[in-house]
């Protein structure tokens, strides 16, 4: 699965440690978000796509095969 | 999952660890003191040891079951598949101890004995300790690059 959250981030300029203190998250989760290591749960998915004002599949897009 | 309300609270793995220390040293100085210097009665000592086995045990478990300061998905998922890990291995070592010992049984031999007790509950609870805070370090090292 990919995502835009690097991209997104460097738009409206926050920090990792920034948008998981908005979310409610720790800064581990937003990193292993970012780089894949981690598939976060559908509500974590929601919010981060609220708070990006955005809608969910614009950040969070199904790989081929998946 | 959602464990939020089955594991104790934070302040515990200090008091864990801390037990695990005081009755690590206690115990392996106890057994000095009783091989060496026959310092402890007979009587004194049974209940001595049974009560370190205790805090051991205790202490483990706090250690084992204490949230992280902050409690996240991320960390649950760690922890989740820490305990998978533990589970596979304490099987592992189980099924290999278990042929040792019918090979032993069928050939009558006398060496590469392996006790069964080898797998308990407080070795499973310290090879999850190890795992889960190996995963959590590896997964925090990741952090170093600040964006």
């Amino acid at each position: 699965m990919k995502n835009n959250i690097r991209v997104e981030r460097a738009i409206v300029k926050i920090s990792q440690q920034q948008l998981a203190d908005e979310i409610g998250v720790s800064r581990q989760t937003i990193n292993a978000i970012e780089l894949g290591k981690y598939v976060p749960s559908t509500i974590l998915s929601l919010k981060i796509a609220r708070y990006f004002e955005k809608a969910v599949e614009e950040i969070f897009q199904l790989e081929e095969g998946e | 999952m959602k464990t939020n309300n089955l594991l104790l609270p934070h302040y515990f793995q200090k008091i864990g660890w801390g037990l695990f220390i005081f009755s690590f040293i206690f115990f392996g100085a106890s057994l000095y003191a009783f091989n060496k210097l026959e310092l402890f009665d007979q009587n004194y000592s049974r209940y001595g040891t049974m009560i370190l086995y205790l805090l051991l045990i205790f202490s483990a478990l706090f250690v084992a079951f204490a949230k992280e300061k902050i409690e996240d998905e991320l960390i649950q998922n760690i922890r989740f598949t820490s305990i998978v890990i533990t589970a596979y291995i304490s099987f592992s070592i189980f099924m290999i101890v278990w042929i040792f010992y019918a090979i032993n049984h069928a050939f009558r031999f006398t060496t590469f004995y392996l006790d069964l007790r080898l797998v308990n509950p407080v070795t499973m609870f310290m090879l999850y300790v190890v795992i889960f805070r190996t995963r959590l370090f590896i997964s925090k090292r990741g952090l170093k690059n600040e964006e």
